[in-house]
């Protein structure tokens, strides 16, 4: 497994992690309080940091910076489809109240990050594996 | 790039010409990792021209030996 699989591995547990959490804190609390959970997402940041201490600098070559912008392209795609699948969805909800809760606004924002994080790295898995 | 490969390569053949090279030394003198050149032996992904030109380099064969229309 090479650093890049690592980092994704990485990426993954985070994610998995932050999501575990929103749906704990969802059930706990509130909607509002719930996206607390989200902010695992930010160890993502403390990833790098420890695998450049650690003398495990991501190395890539030509196949991961492929492998690397064609799951980028997945994970908007993904995002971008549930993002459309949403707002339609909202729309028709909320159609005759003309408006739309802030608690349902909210969420989306930190949902549509971790959608994005989440789906790269089981992309960048995916294709090492399929030999890209 | 990286769609199905189009050509065949010969990588594992000139590794075996050239002392049962590694697949380790050859990414480490190609400059790219174990897992491209695991990719590129098996088919499954399309290296630059430069790569090719690189690999081609450490067997000293034209790039054409290495890689080609199946």
């Amino acid at each position: 497994m090479t650093n890049f699989q690592k980092y994704a591995v990485f990426q993954l547990v985070v994610t998995v992690s932050a999501a575990l959490a929103y749906l704990i804190l969802l059930v706990t609390t509130n909607v509002q309080a719930a996206t607390a959970g989200f902010a695992l997402l930010g160890v993502l940041g403390l990833g790098r940091v420890y695998f450049q201490h650690r003398k495990l600098q991501v190395e890539q070559d030509e196949r991961d910076f492929y492998i690397r912008r064609k799951a980028g392209t997945i994970a908007f795609v993904v995002f971008w489809l549930c993002f459309v699948a949403w707002g339609v969805t909202v729309s028709l909800t909320y159609a005759a109240a003309a408006t739309v809760p802030i608690a349902v606004v909210t969420p989306v924002v930190w949902i549509g990050a971790w959608l994005v994080y989440f789906v790269r790295s089981i992309a960048i898995l995916a294709l090492n594996a399929r030999g890209a | 790039m990286g769609d199905r490969s189009p050509f065949t390569s010969n990588i594992r053949r000139l590794r075996f010409d050239h002392d049962e090279m590694t697949q380790q030394e050859l990414a480490e003198r190609a400059g790219v990792t174990r897992q491209t050149i695991i990719a590129l032996e098996a088919n499954r992904y399309v290296p630059s021209l430069l790569l090719a030109t690189r690999i081609a380099r450490v067997f000293g064969v034209p790039v054409e030996q290495v890689f080609m229309l199946p």
